[in-house]
């Protein structure tokens, strides 16, 4: 699908250290000065994100002689739990699976049987908490293993999309273990799903992450002792991930990345061709590819409208489960 | 439902992806300029479908990176942009649904050629045009009576239900 929710590039923002992304100051700092505790993947042609101590102030300030610190940033905190940004609501209340499937023809859609499966999903997440998380973000999942040590198992990896409605929505992570490259598909809903850690929170442009198998493997080796990174509170927005990924050569690749659609934006599909091959593509891409779908709006599926109406859906729905528990017990 | 529409195909291939939107954009563009075209029924019946889609799209009116991508291709010249927004959304704005009306003609017959075309004209609703020859249904039957005074109930009650709500 795609996506037309492209938000800006926003300022990285965080509370406990001060971050500037003006290129000149990046190119005089050398690895060196950077701390070990804090890296970060330099993405090839973007900007890079540098967090800096308090040596390197002093070294700052020789260098750029009108240097004017920047504020630090105010939360958008209005003392009450419920506020969040636009962007970021409860997952509870919405969420990308609670979105009914395009069904065509029209009297086809059943949606006595979407309320029904929206409300299960909502009863489900009353007992397990079901953290926000984006395709591109990294999390730790364990899971019920009668035949494990302990009745349980955990994985960690980066999720590549997330697919389905309701309670049938699936999630696929991918990790690289001692070379050998893992893929688990997990259903969210399920009661064989124990708990979720979110460890790295992160969100791509495209929603369809499979083009990494094919790319440099840093990006799905997540080593499973990695630390849970500090949650980011609903009121500040999250930053959209814009860079460019580095595939392999073309004919390592599995499956040919031009055809797919949407196409991809985080990766550089084009980077190591000839020109030759290059018309070659773009010819295929044309006929094969489906590049017709971008303007053909009958078959495109707009789901602006519908993220009120499933929120206050959601509202109601979770005083009717209220209602219903005080009953019982 | 009509052969061929089954497993939920409802649009035609009219020849290839390509070909078929570039067939539409013109139709569309000529719907827009000239507000009654005459063509098959089939690309009638398709052409229909975008026109409804692409007045939605321009009654929302935001500036959307979506509504500016899709509205600078399917509206093609400048001119018809500017109609679109300043005589198609206003006259549409309470309408609700279809746009269009489509009429059938005699179908043309070839001799040369055993081709029989069925052609269609397809307008506009509310264009300045003499109207089309087209039967309308005839408000006065009993049935007819009945239908719209049980139509007419069923609003006034989900206007209650509404305002009771709120």
């Amino acid at each position: 699908m795609n996506d037309y929710s492209r938000e800006q590039l926003i300022i990285f923002s965080f509370s406990d250290a001060w971050v500037f992304l003006n290129r000149y100051c990046c190119i005089i700092m050398s690895t060196r000065i950077l701390t070990p505790a804090v890296r970060c993947l330099n993405y090839h042609g973007t900007e890079t994100v540098n967090i800096i101590s308090m040596r390197c102030r002093n070294v700052l300030k020789r260098f750029s002689s009108s240097f004017v610190q920047p504020k630090r940033p105010t939360l958008k905190s209005d003392g009450s739990k419920t506020s969040f940004v636009p962007g970021r609501e409860d997952p509870k209340l919405f969420s990308s699976e609670y979105i009914p499937p395009l069904v065509r023809p029209e009297w086809h859609r059943n949606k006595l049987k979407y309320r029904l499966e929206r409300m299960d999903c909502l009863r489900r997440r009353n007992v397990v908490n079901i953290p926000e998380f984006y395709p591109g973000s990294i999390l730790a999942v364990t899971v019920y293993d009668p035949h494990a040590a302990g009745q349980k198992s955990r994985f960690v990896g980066r999720c590549l999309y997330r697919d389905g409605f309701g309670l049938g929505c699936k999630f696929l992570l991918r990790n690289i273990v001692e070379g050998e490259g893992i893929e688990i598909v997990y259903q969210l809903y399920s009661p064989v799903m124990l708990k979720y850690e979110v460890l790295r929170l992160e969100k791509w442009l495209d929603t369809d992450l499979r083009y990494l198998r094919d790319a440099d493997p840093d990006y799905c080796t997540i080593s499973f002792d990695m630390p849970a990174e500090a949650p980011l509170p609903p009121t500040e927005e999250l930053p959209v991930f814009k860079g460019k990924v580095k595939m392999k050569k073309f004919e390592l690749w599995n499956f040919n990345y031009h055809k797919a659609w949407p196409r991809p934006y985080n990766a550089y599909l084009e980077e190591y061709f000839v020109e030759e091959d290059f018309m070659e593509q773009k010819v295929m891409q044309e006929k094969r590819g489906h590049g017709h779908l971008q303007y053909d709006i009958c078959k495109h599926y707009d789901t602006r409208q519908m993220k009120e109406e499933i929120t206050k859906e959601m509202k109601l729905n979770q005083k009717r489960i209220e209602a219903v528990d005080k009953k019982i017990s | 439902m009509p052969r061929g529409f089954a497993h939920g195909n409802v649009f035609r291939k009219l020849g290839g992806h390509q070909r078929r939107l570039k067939l539409l954009k013109i139709l569309v563009n000529a719907l827009i300029k000239n507000e009654r075209i005459e063509t098959t029924f089939t690309k009638a019946h398709e052409t229909q479908k975008y026109i409804h889609r692409l007045i939605d799209i321009a009654k929302q009116s935001t500036n959307d990176a979506y509504t500016k991508d899709m509205v600078g291709y399917w509206a093609d010249d400048d001119s018809n942009k500017r109609k679109l927004f300043s005589v198609l959304v206003p006259r549409f704005a309470e309408h609700s649904g279809k746009y269009t009306r489509i009429a059938m003609l005699p179908t043309w017959h070839i001799k040369d050629i055993d081709d029989h075309k069925k052609m269609a004209v397809l307008e506009l609703k509310g264009n300045p045009l003499p109207p089309l020859p087209v039967k309308e249904d005839n408000p006065h039957t009993l049935q007819n009576v009945l239908i719209t005074a049980a139509k007419n109930d069923w609003k006034a009650a989900k206007n209650i239900q509404s305002e009771s709500s709120n």
